[in-house]
C-alpha cells in the first residue's frame, strides 16, 4: 500500500480526491478528483464563480477543504500546509505587490518570507534578466510600472525560491491582447526552462487551448470534462451551426436533413409563461450540431428559405473548440454564464 | 534553523511596515503634529493659573511638563488604531494573501504589524521632547528617558495587539475608527494622562487604576518632573511589561487560529 502511494507521489504533482468546499449552505467545490503530472501545464477552465479560485485556495493551503483531501508535491494540504507553501509559487489574478516599494524591495521581502539567505539578490537578478525586467531604476516604485512589467515582477517573485509547482490564478485577466500573448509565451518558457508544473485557472478559451497540456472544465464546482484540448474537442463530434432567426421557425423540417446530428433551441426563461402566438413572433436561436458544416449548409439554407424566405438573420459556423465543448456540456457559452452572474449581482445590488 | 526562518520572516515584514511609514511623509508629519498640537493648545490652558494651584494640584508649576507623558501615552491609543487599519489594507489589497501563500506563520504577520505600528508610534517621541523644551520642560537624564520610551513602546505593543485582536476577522475600514471613537476617549479621560486621579470619583479611580494609559503616564511623569528615575515607582513599568506580554501572546494565539483571507 505504501509503495503504491509513493509511486503516485512521484508521478503526480497534485492529487485531489473528492475535494469539496462549502461556504455555509453553498457548495463551492463539489467532490472533485484530479491528478496533475509533474512538468505539465494544467488548466482549470470555467466561468466566473465555477469554483476555480476556491480550488487554488485549497491547494495553496489558504483554506481547508470541507471534505476530501489534496496532495501537493507529496504533502497533504490540510495537514502539512506549511510544507506545501515552501515548494509552491503563486501568481494572483490581479497583480498584488507593495506599490509603495521598489521592485528590489518587493523581491527582498519575498526572499525573507522564503528564508532565501544571501543568494536572493543573485537569483533575483538572474530571473529579472530572464524576464527582461529592468532593475536599473532602483528608486522607481512598482506602482509606477506598467501592468505587464508588474506581472513579470510578480512571476519573478513567485519563482525566486525555485518552486516545484506554480499556481496562476487567471494570469492574463485584464491584460491587453499583446501583453496576454507575451505572457503566454513566458508561461510556456517557464514551464520548459525551469521544469515547473503549472496549474492555471482561466475563463479564456483560447488561453486554455494554447497553453495547457491537459485541462479540466469546471461548472458549478464540478469537473464536467477533462483531457487534452484535442480529446475534449473530439467529444463534440461535429461542427456547430448557430442560426439566428427573425422569428419562430418550425424545426421539424430540418431534423431529417442528412448530416444533422442534433438541434437545440436557446433556452428562454419566460418561455413557459408566454402564449403560443407570442412565441411565434419572437426571434429564435438554434444550435445545430452537424457532421460537416460546409457540406450541409447549402441544403439547410435551401430547406429553410423554401418554407419561409428571409427568415434567417445570421449564421455562425463553429469548428470544434473548447467553447463548443462547454456549450455541449452545459447548454451555455462561458461568457453567457458570466453575464448571468453579473445580472444576478446587479439585481441583488439593486435590491 | 526554524528560528532563523521565523526571524527572517519577521524582519522582512517588519521592515516593510517601517519602510511604508518612512515613504509616506504625511504619516510622519501627522503623527508628530497631533500630540504637539494637544500639548501646545491643551497644555497652555493653565498658563495663567496661580503657581500655588498648579503645585498643589499637578505637583509641578508647569502643566506642560505634567501633560507631556500623558499626551504621549494617550497618542499610543491612536497608534493601535493604525495597526488594525494597516492589517485591513493588506486584506483589501490582497497583500495578506501574498504573505499567506508563503510559509509565514500567522503569528509572525501579527507580530510584524504590532512592532511596525509601535515603531511608528515612537517616531514622535524625540521630536515632541525637543519641541517642549521651548515651553520650559527639561529633558530627563538618558537612562530615565530611555526607560520612559520603553514604557511607551510596551504600552503601544499592548494597545496595538488589542486593536488587531478586535479586527482580526474583519476587513471593514469603519470598524477601527468606530472602535477608536468608542474606546480611545473613555480610556484617555479615565487615565491620569490629563489630570491627577485624586479628584476622580471612586468608580473612575478604579478604572484609572486598571488603565494601562495611567501607568505609562504616571511612570513618565515621575521621570519628567524629577528629571531622573531615582524616586520612580517601577511597578508601573512592570505592569506595562506584563500588559504587553499578555496581549501579544493572546494576539499571536488568536492570529494563528483566526487570521484568514476571505
Amino acid at each position: 500500500m505504501d509503495d503504491k502511494i509513493k509511486s503516485v507521489k512521484i508521478d503526480h504533482a497534485i492529487i485531489c480526491s473528492q475535494l469539496t468546499k462549502t461556504y455555509g449552505s453553498q457548495l463551492a467545490v463539489d467532490h472533485i478528483d484530479l491528478k496533475i503530472k509533474y512538468g505539465s501545464i494544467f488548466g482549470l477552465l470555467g466561468p466566473n464563480g465555477a469554483g476555480k479560485t476556491t480550488i487554488i485556495k485549497m491547494l495553496t493551503g489558504l483554506t481547508t477543504p470541507s471534505c476530501g483531501n489534496a496532495i501537493v508535491a507529496g504533502y497533504d494540504v490540510a495537514k502539512d500546509s506549511s510544507k506545501v507553501k515552501e515548494i509552491i509559487g503563486w501568481v494572483s489574478s490581479e497583480v498584488i505587490l507593495d506599490d509603495s516599494l521598489t521592485s528590489m524591495e518587493n523581491i527582498w521581502i519575498q526572499s525573507k518570507l522564503h528564508n532565501l539567505g544571501k543568494k536572493w539578490k543573485e537569483k533575483a537578478f538572474t530571473l529579472m534578466k530572464y524576464f527582461e525586467l529592468d532593475g536599473g531604476d532602483e528608486k522607481k516604485k512598482v506602482g509606477q510600472f506598467s501592468t505587464g512589467t508588474r506581472k513579470k515582477l510578480e512571476i519573478t517573485m513567485a519563482l525566486l525560491h525555485e518552486p516545484k509547482i506554480l499556481f496562476m490564478d487567471e494570469p492574463t485577466i485584464g491584460l491587453d491582447a499583446n501583453t496576454r500573448r507575451l505572457l503566454w509565451n513566458l508561461i510556456k518558457k517557464i514551464n520548459k526552462q525551469f521544469g515547473v508544473t503549472i496549474l492555471l485557472t482561466t475563463h479564456y478559451i483560447e488561453e486554455a487551448d494554447v497553453l495547457c497540456d491537459n485541462l479540466a472544465i469546471i461548472s458549478h464546482g464540478k469537473i464536467i470534462a477533462r483531457g487534452s484540448s484535442q480529446e475534449l474537442k473530439a467529444m463534440v463530434g461535429g461542427d456547430l451551426l448557430e442560426i439566428d432567426f427573425f422569428k419562430f421557425f418550425d424545426l421539424s423540417v430540418i431534423k431529417n436533413i442528412d448530416g444533422v446530428i442534433e438541434i437545440r433551441q436557446e433556452e428562454d426563461d419566460k418561455k413557459e409563461e408566454e402564449e403560443e402566438d407570442d412565441k411565434k413572433e419572437k426571434p429564435l436561436k438554434l444550435f445545430i450540431k452537424v457532421k460537416d458544416a460546409e457540406t450541409i449548409l447549402p441544403a439547410l439554407i435551401n430547406t429553410i428559405t423554401n418554407i419561409q424566405p428571409n427568415i434567417i438573420k445570421s449564421i455562425r459556423i463553429e469548428k470544434p473548440n473548447l467553447e463548443s465543448v462547454f456549450l455541449e456540456l452545459t447548454g451555455m457559452r462561458i461568457n453567457e454564464v458570466d453575464e448571468n452572474i453579473d445580472k444576478q449581482f446587479y439585481t441583488k445590488a439593486r435590491g | 534553523m526554524a528560528m532563523v526562518r521565523l526571524l527572517n520572516q519577521l524582519i522582512g515584514l517588519y521592515i516593510r511596515e517601517v519602510k511604508n511609514t518612512y515613504k509616506n511623509p504625511a504619516i510622519i508629519a501627522l503623527s508628530v503634529i497631533q500630540p504637539l498640537l494637544w500639548i501646545v493648545f491643551f497644555g497652555s490652558s493653565f498658563s495663567y493659573a496661580p503657581k500655588s494651584f498648579l503645585e498643589s494640584f499637578f505637583h509641578t508649576d508647569n502643566y506642560i511638563a505634567f501633560l507631556l507623558s500623558g499626551q504621549l501615552s494617550a497618542s499610543m491609543l491612536f497608534v493601535g488604531m493604525f495597526s488594525s487599519l494597516s492589517m485591513i489594507q493588506d486584506k483589501k489589497s490582497g497583500y495578506l494573501r501574498r504573505i499567506m501563500v508563503t510559509p509565514t506563520r500567522n503569528y509572525i504577520i501579527f507580530l510584524a504589524k504590532v512592532l511596525g505600528a509601535s515603531t511608528r508610534g515612537m517616531l514622535q517621541v524625540p521630536i515632541v521632547f525637543l519641541s517642549v523644551m521651548l515651553f520650559g520642560v527639561a529633558i530627563p537624564e538618558p537612562f530615565s528617558l530611555t526607560a520612559f520610551i520603553a514604557a511607551l513602546f510596551l504600552l503601544s505593543i499592548g494597545l496595538s495587539s488589542i486593536y488587531l485582536l478586535i479586527t482580526m476577522k474583519s476587513s471593514d475600514w469603519q470598524i477601527p475608527t468606530v472602535i477608536s471613537n468608542f474606546i480611545n476617549l473613555p480610556l484617555m479621560f479615565s487615565s491620569t494622562a490629563l489630570f491627577p486621579k485624586e479628584n476622580f470619583p471612586h468608580w473612575m479611580q478604579i478604572i484609572s487604576d486598571m488603565n494601562p494609559v495611567s501607568y505609562s503616564s504616571t511612570f513618565g511623569r515621575e521621570i519628567i518632573i524629577s528629571g531622573n528615575s531615582i524616586s520612580t515607582n517601577w511597578v508601573y513599568f512592570f505592569y506595562l511589561f506584563i500588559f504587553a506580554l499578555v496581549m501579544i501572546i493572546i494576539g499571536m494565539f488568536a492570529a494563528t487560529k483566526t487570521l484568514k483571507i476571505e
